[in-house]
């Protein structure tokens, strides 16, 4: 069976979050890829936080897509990826989202859009374990 | 439950009764989520309960669009001593804006009392461990 990817688009407002995860939550749902869901719907904010308050974007794109007996969620923006990638260490309070992200799952790409290249995309993938569902 | 239960009003914020949180969730969520409701997924605002003098109950989910709200709910609590406890029961989300929430609140304190974290979920546990919170001196416990 082929299930094909699903993307949507959410406005980059801090109000979106709820609405992003409740779409994530479906996907999963639908993919029957309960595991993880709470890691992924961790990651995905994250990601999505970061586009919010950095990128200057003007929309959020999230698509879910299984793949294989992993499932990727890829969080794309047309902004500017402008800040460095921050250390939690020398940052203080902040900046924790880019940790959480990169450890809740299995792999964690970053495409840093450019000044004159706009456009970031983070992919995220998690994949079953041996006795998923 | 304790029977205490104050809103905090802040200007600028709509008080925490339960008819503000209906207006809110409708203002949040926009027209698309009553139609989208999934049981499997928890609610999407957040709210706040002080439930004792220096308890308060984090319900619903703390990320990015909450934080501002929760940091104006507790600034009249941390401006007085003494430790204070979250109660995390009905918290069923919390990204690294929660974190910040919670480093912040610490830092706010600055040595005039201790936080403790009771009762969270899983997950929020999990998500707590990964950030080192019990490194900043913000323990965690479970129900006793």
């Amino acid at each position: 069976m082929i299930d094909p990817a699903v993307a949507r688009s959410f406005p980059p407002e801090p109000r979106a979050l709820a609405e992003i995860r409740r779409f994530v939550a479906g996907e999963l749902e639908r993919h029957s890829f309960r595991t993880f869901r709470d890691d992924l719907l961790l990651a995905v904010t994250e990601a999505c936080s970061n586009a919010i308050r950095h990128s200057g974007a003007k929309e959020i794109r999230v698509s879910v897509a299984p793949l294989g007996t992993c499932l990727e969620i890829t969080v794309a923006d047309d902004g500017v990826y402008d800040t460095r990638i921050p250390n939690p260490e020398l940052d203080g309070e902040g900046h924790r989202g880019m940790h959480l992200m990169a450890s809740v799952v299995d792999t964690f790409s970053l495409q840093q859009g450019t000044r004159a290249r706009p456009g970031t995309t983070v992919n995220l993938v998690k994949c079953r374990s041996e006795a998923g569902s | 439950m304790h029977p205490v239960m104050m809103s905090f009003i802040s200007p600028g914020l709509i008080p925490w009764s339960p008819e503000a949180q209906t207006r809110e969730t409708a203002a949040v969520v926009g027209g698309a989520a009553g139609s989208r409701d999934n049981p499997g997924v928890p609610g999407e605002t957040f709210r706040i309960e002080r439930t004792a003098d220096r308890t308060v109950k984090l319900i619903g989910e703390l990320d990015l669009a909450s934080f501002d709200a929760a940091m104006a709910a507790l600034e009249p609590i941390l401006a007085d001593d003494g430790d204070l406890e979250f109660e995390l029961s009905d918290l069923s989300f919390l990204d690294s804006s929660g974190i910040r929430v919670l480093v912040k609140c610490r830092a706010a304190l600055d040595g005039r009392g201790t936080i403790v974290l009771r009762d969270a979920n899983a997950h929020v546990t999990k998500i707590l461990e990964i950030a080192g919170l019990a490194d900043l001196g913000i323990r965690s416990e479970d129900a006793g």
